[in-house]
């Protein structure tokens, strides 16, 4: 945790080399925690991602007791942790689909984590190819498609995690949302 | 930059009407076929709901518009406009043009949203509104399934009016006014508590006030989250799938703010009430939204919600500095004398229904709204401490000019006096106002018995019952009611014991036949056969004691009778089975003399003419059948006997009848677990696999619990070649069986 809150220090302070090492931080600290929610809730609780990102944020800004940093910062991390989901996810859909084919083991309940996707995997490596394609064209859409479909922000939230008004956020997302829909189908 | 302009191009189209789209893109296209193919793509895909970003993010989606639209018709409704749109549904105001004319809203399922799950959910929505019937409830008039694509709807009144709040502070309602209006949101709720079912979103945009003849009128609106209170375990495994943090944080009850999900009751209404309450007397919620604001995340939210005690609403106002000024005028009283109005009962009142404790709120709404009439009319309210002293203020302040009268020595004496006369008042208005709310008590728990008893066994109305009945056995205890009363309801509470006793021997009967009888080996017929005689034993009618004749006769007497020859039916179909399949025999004479032992006990012609039939002991002919039916109601024919109905033609040879029956069986006893699941299973048999899976499905919706019903669900899902389904419903299965071991 404290090595998450250096880096998102180390970036504020315009490290930009330091955001490479936060992705596998968040990536951890997530399964982390959802291992550890799932051990002490009753065991047919379901748990939601977007709840689960909030709440490492949470954790995270507990120990910062400035809350202007913690605004600037708020974009990197909810940009890492979609990434984080988004990588979770796809794990857990390539298992499902080897799975079906007689292959190895799930590597995490992630049915239990309640993302609606995670019930469709071959849709959602689809729609992750895509959206592969899409951030070729336009980086800015693709994260907020990430930051939406995979943290659960809302499109306010993710409009200031991008520093982009709502209204356009908006509009991005109505043409994203539509692009990726005619690739997909 | 050609994608610049096809993202240009798209946005402004989708900025206008659907009807002026195409139009418009052929315009703007009109040099770039490959352009336009582009445009015209996206705006489908724009146009297209379901796909999975949407079933990710459900609710959220923004820029869409429902293709059901405005100016349509479905069924007999035209759609005038659209008023708001949910996770799953849009509501639009209709024009019905018959049998009257009149507007009304009518809630559709979003197109792709129609999977198995949300339509259960819409349903579960449709048949919660339709189960109540109080003139502060909107109500439902009508439902089905639009034409098309299936997809359900359903058809309310229309509710036009202004959130409680907005209402109360526009019309500068006094405090009383405020109080008088409330009464009658706590009776409307505890209207649909009684119905078992809980809002769980009370707010003020959810109590809507119109005017009717100039007399404003409350209509609590938006069960949309509203669920059952039995339906628990479907809820877990097939409905939460897209459920967030329901409800809005400052309304939400501690026990909601968990988010458990499991352990939310009728008292967690009380508490957003008590928050509607807080809010009509001080303009303010109990949780301000700016301190909501600060919490920095869903725990410290959580917290803020379980533990922080909120301020009393009498010093809230108080506190309120300048706001004071502006909240008295709404209130048309002067700022000096508003937080004096509510100091004492109110603030009790309003503390009581926003206890943290759910044990300690009042235990029902339409208690809630009884104390605040007594506030209203100055009698001593249930919430306040009872001291000597404080029912003397009361005691002063209703007989205020008589009190003033007397002289300050007659004063003390009388302080005095009045003090054990009120004390002995006191005594007597208890003791009446016990015996008034144990009859009263003992009434609507009747009612709810009857309600009960003629629905299925697993309805709702029995959880509604018992809630009912839970609060007469509170009652009973201390109770300073006479004794005419409290016999009343010794009796009332018998009757309840030895219904509750038919329901659960009908639910143990439905379960065994059930989870036994999907295996049709005979091992599994000889369990049923054990199971169903020990089932008897435990009733006290032993088969292997009793002479058929003699059980026959003591089975006549017995008041549920019609039980108890079902589940000797079912007993001797059982031993019949065991013998086909090789097991001990059973001679014909023992099937004779075992009809016509059941026919001493229920000797209605057309039912012992069917139980002759069904178990061979005259020849099946036609006219055998024919005869006895004539004559015979069959709409009041009970389900299991239809059953056997549906059996006797089949084996008469009359297949069409049989179907028949059997249709007309499940359209009377649509909730009826046995009816359904021997339908379904035929459905298998004749490898209608689609059919029987909407079936069985059906069945997991009347009794979630029934690892039988899923296992041969999933078997129908595998036959449709639904994997994933199946192995969901084989898991909810094992998930049950090891439960109950």
């Amino acid at each position: 945790m404290n090595q998450i809150t250096e880096i998102l220090d180390s970036l504020e302070a315009g490290d930009v080399a330091a955001g490479q090492q936060l992705l596998p931080l968040v990536y951890d600290e997530l399964r982390k925690l959802a291992a550890a929610k799932l051990n002490q809730e009753r065991p047919d609780h379901t748990l939601q991602a977007t709840a689960l990102v909030h709440e490492a944020w949470m954790r995270i800004t507990d120990d910062r007791e400035d809350s202007d940093r913690r605004w600037n910062s708020r974009g990197h991390f909810f940009g890492a942790a979609a990434e984080a989901m988004r990588r979770i996810l796809i794990d857990h859909a390539r298992a499902a689909k080897a799975e079906k084919r007689g292959g190895g083991r799930q590597p995490i309940e992630l049915e239990t984590w309640n993302h609606p996707a995670a019930h469709q995997p071959e849709k959602l490596l689809e729609l992750n190819e895509a959206l592969d394609r899409l951030e070729k064209q336009d980086a800015v859409k693709a994260e907020l498609v990430k930051l939406r479909f995979f943290a659960g922000l809302t499109v306010a939230e993710a409009a200031a995690a991008l520093d982009i008004s709502t209204a356009t956020a908006e509009r991005y997302w109505a043409y994203a949302r539509a692009w990726l829909h005619a690739e997909i189908s | 930059m050609t994608i610049q302009s096809e993202e240009t191009i798209f946005l402004e189209a989708i900025a206008l009407p659907a009807e002026q789209r195409a139009e418009f893109v052929r315009h703007q296209c009109r040099n770039d076929p490959e352009l336009r193919r582009r445009v015209e793509q996206l705006i489908a895909a724009h146009e297209r709901q379901g796909d999975i970003l949407d079933v990710a993010l459900g609710e959220t989606v923004i820029g869409q518009s429902a293709t059901v639209d405005a100016g349509e018709d479905i069924g007999p409704y035209r759609l005038l406009q659209k008023l708001g749109e949910g996770g799953f549904g849009v509501v639009f105001m209709a024009e019905q043009r018959h049998p009257v004319r009149r507007k009304v809203a009518l809630k559709v399922i979003k197109p792709g949203m129609d999977s198995k799950s949300v339509i259960a959910r819409f349903e579960a929505e449709r048949q919660a509104l339709a189960m109540m019937d109080h003139p502060n409830i909107a109500r439902v008039f009508d439902g089905g399934s639009t034409v098309d694509g299936e997809r359900p709807y359903f058809v309310m009144e229309l509710v036009k009016g202004v959130p409680i709040v907005e209402f109360c502070d526009t019309n500068s309602l006094t405090t009383a006014e405020r109080l008088r209006l409330f009464i009658s949101v706590c009776n409307a709720v505890h209207h649909a508590h009684q119905k078992g079912v809980i809002h769980r979103d009370i707010k003020p945009s959810n109590v809507m006030v119109t005017l009717h003849d100039g007399e404003p009128v409350v209509k609590v609106i938006d069960f949309g989250v509203a669920k059952a209170l039995h339906q628990r375990l479907t809820e877990k495994t097939l409905f939460t799938q897209y459920g967030m943090m329901v409800g809005t944080p400052q309304y939400m009850s501690p026990e909601q703010a968990e988010m458990s999900g499991l352990d939310v009751d009728t008292r967690s209404d009380i508490y957003s009430l008590a928050v509607l309450l807080y809010e009509l007397i001080t303009g303010t919620t109990p949780l301000q939204a700016e301190s909501l604001r600060k919490a920095t995340g869903y725990q410290d939210l959580q917290r803020m919600i379980c533990e922080d005690e909120p301020v009393v609403p009498s010093q809230r106002l108080s506190t309120s500095g300048q706001q004071l000024t502006i909240l008295a005028k709404h209130r048309r009283v002067s700022p000096e004398r508003l937080p004096r109005e509510i100091r004492g009962d109110l603030d009790w009142i309003v503390m009581k229904g926003l206890e943290k404790d759910r044990r300690r709120r009042y235990d029902s709404a339409s208690d809630f709204a009884a104390d605040i009439q007594r506030a209203l009319d100055l009698e001593p309210v249930l919430a306040g401490p009872p001291s000597l002293a404080y029912r003397l203020k009361k005691f002063v302040l209703r007989n205020r000019t008589a009190v003033l009268a007397v002289t300050a020595a007659v004063v003390v004496l009388g302080a005095i006096l009045f003090a054990l006369v009120d004390g002995r008042n006191h005594r007597l208005a208890r003791q009446r106002q016990d015996e008034v709310r144990l009859t009263n008590a003992v009434d609507e728990a009747t009612s709810a018995l009857v309600a009960a008893v003629d629905a299925e066994p697993t309805d709702d109305r029995w959880t509604a019952a018992e809630f009912t009945v839970s609060r007469v056995r509170e009652l009973m205890q201390g109770s300073t009611a006479g004794v005419a009363a409290v016999d009343r309801a010794r009796s009332f509470l018998d009757r309840y014991e030895l219904a509750r006793r038919d329901q659960q021997f009908t639910l143990a009967m439905e379960e065994l036949l059930i989870n036994r009888g999907t295996n049709q080996d005979l091992s599994s017929w000889i369990t049923v056969e054990r199971e169903l005689r020990k089932i008897l034993r435990d009733r006290g009618y032993d088969v292997d004691l009793l002479s058929p004749a003699e059980l026959g006769q003591q089975v006549r007497d017995d008041p549920s009778m019609l039980q108890l020859t079902d589940a000797l039916e079912l007993w001797l179909d059982a031993r019949r089975q065991v013998a086909a399949l090789g097991g001990e025999a059973v001679s014909s004479e023992e099937i004779v003399a075992w009809v016509d032992g059941m026919n001493i006990a229920d000797p209605k012609p057309f039912r012992s003419a069917l139980r002759k039939l069904v178990f061979e002991t005259v020849p099946p002919e036609p006219e055998f059948l024919d005869l006895a039916l004539a004559g015979n109601d069959l709409a009041a024919t009970c389900s299991r006997k239809l059953s056997w109905l549906a059996q006797a033609y089949q084996l008469v040879g009359n297949n069409r009848r049989a179907n028949e029956i059997q249709a007309f069986a499940l359209s009377r006893h649509s909730g009826d677990l046995l009816l359904n699941f021997e339908y379904a299973t035929r459905k298998m048999n004749e490898q209608d696999w689609d059919e029987a899976i909407r079936y069985y499905l059906r069945c997991t919706a009347i009794r979630p619990n029934i690892s039988g019903v899923w296992r041969s669900l999933a078997e129908a899902y595998r036959n449709n070649n639904e994997t994933e389904a199946a192995d969901h419903a084989l898991d909810v299965a094992a998930r049950l069986e090891r439960a109950a071991q």
